[in-house]
């Protein structure tokens, strides 16, 4: 009861607190423990990580006893992840080898798997982008104007392009994400607060 | 099934070898398509160069592989104007690729006679998101010990300068969003709010419609979104690098997919009245 349930309420209590209070008041003993806090952050976040990789090294050493050989995915990601680690740990993130692993494996496949989405997003466009209604249509007319007036080849098609894509982006996107943004740090302020206070406890994986 | 019919949908490999032709001849032949710069990159340009000569800035890379076809052409085109004006730069990041980007697009520093540890450093990746980031402000000694390349910080004579955020003469963050990391939203409040560190934005093209807000209400210097912001700076540098190079492409992935799908509504279109007058069933 006292380690899962209030233990955690009062370390989100003193943390979020001081830190707050750090943030907006000068008053160097504050900042110092705030300051302590956010040190220990960064040192619990690196253990997170760690955790991280041990848990997706159980997960596929169980796929493997459970597969066998035949489960290519798990193997190869057991390999990757094995070399890396080795290559990052004996030589060094600036060594040839992990240098080699990014720049011929990392970047390519991370490039790669991104540049899909040309093709994908092409197609799902040309199919779904139909004016079917007065809404599609806006969203068919401005969606074309972006694209078009966000290159240099659109500007030369369609001269006014660009001046009504700057001023669909300054006036008409700004507006309508400023309003989401403001209302979710609201959100994000009183989810905090509630955290802070222990109202909020799922964070914690308690009901 | 009537020609319009067909048309409305096509098999959709017919589109991805368009796509891919559209995207790999002007890669190999770049055709030079004039590049306009905009409004929000000429003043992050003016910015950048209204810096003291001399001054420190601090750069985060924070992105993965993927992103880095947007985002180091915008390194790149800011290292050869900060280089002009002799600024010293210190770079980190909150994702593992992060110190790898940077070393990459760093290495444009030494054509301008750059010593790395005097001129610029590379400090690697720090774990830990926004709080890190926060204690790296307050004091960047609290979070590096050593930098991306094993060596001791208190050896570096450009950390020894290193008190606080406040040191730097501007911050930029380089981000895909902020997951995982550090993003636009997180830097807002280290860098401008708490330490009144002018910060401008580089980002991926599809995080221009939310980050544009931060350059309207005046938290951000500027912003330079995509390859084709890459493109106008390096136009205003004066110097031709990927960016330029890939707008070509770009421009020709865009206006193809502009065209089919004006091709699929026109074909729609079309198709519907010729139902209407009664036509529509012919096979």
């Amino acid at each position: 009861m006292f380690i899962r349930k209030l233990l955690p309420t009062y370390i989100a209590f003193v943390c979020g607190t001081v830190v707050t209070i750090a943030y907006f008041f000068t008053f160097k003993p504050l900042q110092s423990l705030a300051q302590d806090i956010m040190q220990w952050r960064s040192i619990i976040a690196i253990f997170a990580l760690g955790l991280g990789a041990v848990n997706i090294l159980m997960v596929h050493l169980r796929n493997l006893r459970r597969d066998g050989w035949k489960n290519i995915y798990s193997l190869a990601m057991l390999l990757t992840f094995c070399t890396t680690i080795i290559i990052g740990l004996g030589w060094g993130q600036s060594s040839k080898g992990y240098r080699f692993i990014f720049d011929y494996i990392n970047v390519p496949t991370g490039s790669a798997i991104f540049s899909l989405l040309a093709f994908y997003i092409g197609t799902a466009a040309y199919r779904a982008f139909r004016v079917k209604n007065t809404e599609a249509a806006i969203l068919l007319v401005t969606g074309c104007i972006v694209m078009l007036g966000r290159v240099p080849l659109g500007a030369q098609i369609l001269p006014v392009a660009p001046k009504i894509t700057d001023w669909i982006m300054s006036v008409l996107n700004v507006g309508g994400q400023r309003g989401v943004m403001v209302a979710g740090a609201v959100g994000f302020i009183a989810v905090s607060l509630r955290i802070i206070a222990g109202l909020e406890r799922r964070v914690y994986g308690v009901e | 099934m009537n020609i319009w019919e067909k048309l409305q949908n096509l098999d959709k490999r017919v589109f991805y070898v368009l796509m891919a032709l559209a995207i790999a001849i002007p890669t190999i032949n770049p055709i030079g398509l004039p590049i306009n710069v905009e409004a929000p990159v000429q003043q992050t340009f003016n910015f950048v160069k209204g810096l003291p000569d001399g001054s420190k800035v601090l750069i985060g890379f924070d992105y993965e592989p993927g992103d880095e076809i947007d985002l180091n052409p915008q390194a790149v085109a800011l290292f050869h104007l900060l280089a002009s004006k002799k600024i010293k730069v210190v770079a980190i990041s909150s994702f593992p690729a992060g110190p790898m980007f940077a070393d990459e697009c760093m290495a444009v520093l030494k054509d301008y006679g750059y010593k790395y540890g005097s001129d610029y450093i590379n400090l690697g990746y720090y774990a830990g998101g926004e709080p890190t980031l926060a204690a790296f402000s307050n004091k960047p000694s609290s979070i590096y010990s050593k930098d991306w390349q094993g060596n001791d910080v208190a050896s570096l004579p450009l950390f020894k300068e290193l008190t606080s955020m406040k040191d730097f003469s501007m911050a930029m963050t380089l981000n895909d969003g902020p997951t995982g990391g550090t993003g636009t939203h997180e830097w807002v409040r280290q860098a401008v709010m708490a330490h009144g560190t002018p910060l401008i934005i580089g980002c991926t093209g599809v995080l221009a419609a939310s980050n544009m807000t931060y350059v309207q209400g005046g938290q951000c210097k500027g912003i330079l979104a995509g390859l084709a912001a890459a493109a106008q700076f390096e136009k205003l540098v004066g110097k031709k690098g990927t960016g330029t190079v890939g707008m070509d492409a770009q421009s020709m992935a865009h206006v193809l997919i502009v065209a089919f799908v004006l091709l699929g509504n026109v074909a729609m279109i079309l198709s519907r009245q010729r139902k209407a007058a009664g036509g529509g069933a012919s096979r």
